[in-house]
């Protein structure tokens, strides 16, 4: 009884907790991405595991080139998560579920067995080879946040021909703009052939 | 000015030569030499201006490459180069003619690009093209490597300004102007969509990774061609992917190669070796840049076991039994058996700098399929060449592609402009020719 009384005389008290939870919880989910983003999932964490000077394109001796162009300043560069994690709330899990080595950043659980398998190749080649062929996958997804395919401009009449032949084709960036920023990576013979049959 | 010059030049001795050379040209193939082609009236003929561009080292391998950035698979793909480079050749041509990774013995004010303007008809008989383009030079490019007497022996004389002797200043450039083309009907993967680009690869003559000439004759598909250097080939003929010079197919593969028609034909008008006796060569690409069965206009003038010449200009004729460097590219200095040459005599009291082609040129002696292209001719005037061109349709030889009415062919052209060989030319993206059928170009029907 004692009980019921004493939550009915703190009734105030636990609304407000309660409130303060709901709005804890609403700010959290729309925290959650720009907060992982921006926050969490930095270049520094990303780089707690993977090589600084390999992917950093501001550290001595890198073999990452910057992206937007050599003079832009380094702050204004795409972070690892512009190009690799995709957009969206329940996409942004997959950058905990990463740390964590379960998952690449699209979800998909890490299947050792065939990291193993087959025929030896560079570790470094055969990362590249998985990444493009999600990149490929997902048509380009992370790209696309900041490029709008039709709002390209282009230095060189070479770039208005084939992104020309990209959407004639329907071809997505990566089977072009591979070896876009890290240490070059032979691209494989049968990269981004399409399963179904809609491609000849 | 100039003109005045050149004929003060020509009275000086070549006249005779000059009569010969008409001579010829009015006799010869039964009727005309240019039979059919001085006929066409060219302002019926709608002219196409292409661009030919400086291509510098892009190999087929070097374009499958990731060197070739974002473009390769596309490329390794049979993707066509328009696709991206449709309406680049101006910039291609200017950015690969001074040295970039793609051109390390650039050649002294040299162009980028030339723009060749080209007509092409037909009627029940044969196909007629007609190439106008501007020369670098103000002379016309009808001198060739020469023998030169040096006072005690006979040696090579004048070398394509791509030779480490000509960038270094040890030999002139000397080498003849020409217009190639280089044409399929659609059974050479990739041709129609990457043109001469299929058939130009590493190892060649010029390009990377060049083997030595021991390298080479040591190859088995060399040692069986009797060859010692690596010209154009198809990928066809390559057991490998990466379609690498010395990975040949065997003799009998090869044969059936050919004999499915998977072969370029490739003829070449020439300042010197063709033009003065109204021809151009023809040859076809395949294992190897081989000529047609027959003979070809021009072959050595160089006997192997003096190192002497061979023939000599007929006195009687040409007024003189040498040239020297004074003469070439104002007259024509090309020597030709049937008209003005006679055997070459050691007794003569040769003078220091005497020059004697190295080439003898016959139309005569030209025979076969490989004489096919008997009808053609350059006249160069003002800087501009205007050549005329005839080429029979419905050729039944094995080693030809028959152009025949309602026929769509792709086409690639070349010029070698100011003394250069080899990849020194400037080229075109690939075309079709339609005769009688839809095409990029579409051949004017004569009646
Ligand atoms: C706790 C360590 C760790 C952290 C932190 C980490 N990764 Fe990874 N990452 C791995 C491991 C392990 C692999 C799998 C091994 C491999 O293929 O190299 C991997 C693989 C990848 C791959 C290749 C994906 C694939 O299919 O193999 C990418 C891309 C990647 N990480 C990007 C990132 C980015 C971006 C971040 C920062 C948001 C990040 N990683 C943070 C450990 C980590
Ligand atoms: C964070 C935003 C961002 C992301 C994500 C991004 N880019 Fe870019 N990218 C830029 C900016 C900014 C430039 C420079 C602007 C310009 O020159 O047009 C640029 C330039 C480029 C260029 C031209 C310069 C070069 O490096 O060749 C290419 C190609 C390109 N991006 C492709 C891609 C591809 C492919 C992806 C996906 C893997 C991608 N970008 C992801 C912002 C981004
Ligand atoms: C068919 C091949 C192809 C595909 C597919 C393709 N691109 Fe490109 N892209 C090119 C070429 C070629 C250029 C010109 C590069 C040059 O001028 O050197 C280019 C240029 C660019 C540029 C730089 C503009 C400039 O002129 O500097 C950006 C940014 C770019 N692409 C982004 C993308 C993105 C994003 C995608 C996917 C949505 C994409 N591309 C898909 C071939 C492709
Ligand atoms: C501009 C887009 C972009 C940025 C920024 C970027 N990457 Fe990548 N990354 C790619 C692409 C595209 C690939 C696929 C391989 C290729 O073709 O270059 C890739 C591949 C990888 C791989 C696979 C192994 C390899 O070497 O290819 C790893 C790991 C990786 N990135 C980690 C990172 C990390 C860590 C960062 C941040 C420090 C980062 N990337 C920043 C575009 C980017
Ligand atoms: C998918 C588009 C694409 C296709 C198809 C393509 N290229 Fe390229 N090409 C490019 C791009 C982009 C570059 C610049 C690469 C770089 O940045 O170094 C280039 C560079 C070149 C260059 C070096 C000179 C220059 O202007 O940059 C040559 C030569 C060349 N290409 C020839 C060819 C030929 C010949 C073909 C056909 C067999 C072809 N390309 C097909 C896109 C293409």
């Amino acid at each position: 009884m004692d009980i019921f009384f004493n939550l009915f005389k703190y009734r105030r008290i636990i609304n407000a907790a309660i409130a303060v939870v709901i709005v804890l919880i609403i700010g959290w989910i729309f925290a959650y991405e720009p907060v992982t983003r921006n926050f969490i999932a930095q270049d520094a964490v990303c780089n707690y595991c993977h090589l600084d000077w390999e992917f950093n394109p501001d550290i001595r001796l890198t073999a990452t080139r910057p992206h937007a162009s050599e003079e832009a300043p380094i702050e204004s560069q795409p972070s690892c998560v512009d190009c690799h994690l995709p957009e969206g709330w329940w996409n942004t899990t997959y950058a905990y579920t990463h740390f964590l080595s379960f998952t690449d950043l699209f979800g998909h659980f890490r299947d050792r067995d065939a990291e193993r398998a087959g025929d030896w190749i560079p570790p470094r080649a055969a990362t590249a080879y998985r990444v493009r062929d999600r990149m490929f996958e997902y048509d380009g997804n992370t790209c696309r946040t900041c490029h709008i395919e039709s709002e390209i401009k282009f230095k060189r009449d070479r770039g208005v021909n084939a992104h020309k032949l990209a959407l004639e084709e329907q071809k997505t960036c990566i089977e072009c703009h591979n070896n876009l920023v890290h240490r070059p990576v032979d691209v494989r013979k049968d990269a981004f052939k399409k399963t179904d049959s809609s491609k000849e | 000015m100039k003109s005045d010059n050149r004929r003060k030049k020509f009275a000086f001795g070549s006249l005779p030569l000059i009569a010969g050379i008409f001579g010829i040209t009015v006799t010869m193939g039964g009727g005309s030499a240019l039979a059919g082609v001085a006929d066409v009236d060219w302002s019926s003929v709608p002219t196409k201006t292409i661009k030919l561009f400086w291509p510098g080292q892009a190999t087929y391998q070097w374009l499958r490459s990731p060197e070739h950035k974002r473009a390769n698979l596309q490329t390794i793909e049979g993707q066509a180069c328009t696709a991206c480079h449709l309406n680049e050749e101006e910039e291609m041509g200017n950015k690969l003619v001074v040295e970039n990774d793609l051109e390390p013995m650039p050649v002294e004010g040299k162009n980028g690009v030339i723009d060749l303007k080209f007509q092409v008809a037909y009627d029940s008989e044969d196909a007629y093209f007609r190439f106008q383009w501007k020369t670098l030079n103000d002379y016309a490019g009808t001198a060739h490597p020469y023998l030169r007497y040096n006072g005690e022996e006979w040696k090579a004389f004048g070398y394509p300004k791509l030779d480490e002797v000509v960038q270094d200043g040890e030999q002139p450039g000397i080498y003849e102007d020409r217009m190639s083309m280089m044409i399929d009907d659609g059974s050479v993967e990739n041709f129609a969509t990457q043109g001469c680009w299929v058939s130009c690869h590493d190892g060649q003559r010029d390009n990377p990774d060049r083997p030595s000439k021991a390298e080479v004759m040591d190859n088995p598909l060399f040692k069986a061609l009797k060859k010692k250097d690596v010209r154009k080939y198809l990928p066809s003929t390559r057991t490998d992917e990466n379609a690498s010079w010395d990975m040949g197919k065997t003799q009998e593969e090869i044969a059936a190669i050919k004999a499915a028609g998977g072969f370029l034909d490739l003829m070449q008008w020439r300042g010197h070796r063709s033009n003065p006796v109204g021809m151009s060569d023809d040859f076809y690409v395949l294992e190897y840049r081989n000529s047609d069965a027959g003979k070809n206009p021009f072959s050595s003038n160089v006997n192997k076991k003096t190192q002497e010449p061979k023939y000599m200009f007929d006195e009687s004729k040409v007024g003189k039994k040498s040239v020297r460097i004074e003469d070439i590219r104002k007259m024509e200095t090309t020597l030709i058996r049937e008209t003005n040459a006679v055997p070459f005599d050691a007794n003569v009291d040769w003078k220091e700098g005497d020059l004697i082609p190295k080439y003898l040129v016959s139309r005569e002696d030209s025979k076969g399929s490989a004489a096919d292209n008997n009808r053609s001719k350059g006249v160069w005037k003002d800087g501009v060449w205007t050549v005329v061109w005839a080429r029979k349709l419905g050729l039944t030889n094995p080693d030809d592609k028959a152009l025949v009415e309602g026929g769509v062919y792709t086409f690639g052209f070349a010029t070698h402009d100011d003394n250069i060989t080899t990849r020194g030319h400037h080229v075109s993206f690939p075309m079709t020719i339609g005769f009688g059928a839809k095409a990029d170009i579409e051949a004017t029907k004569l009646d």
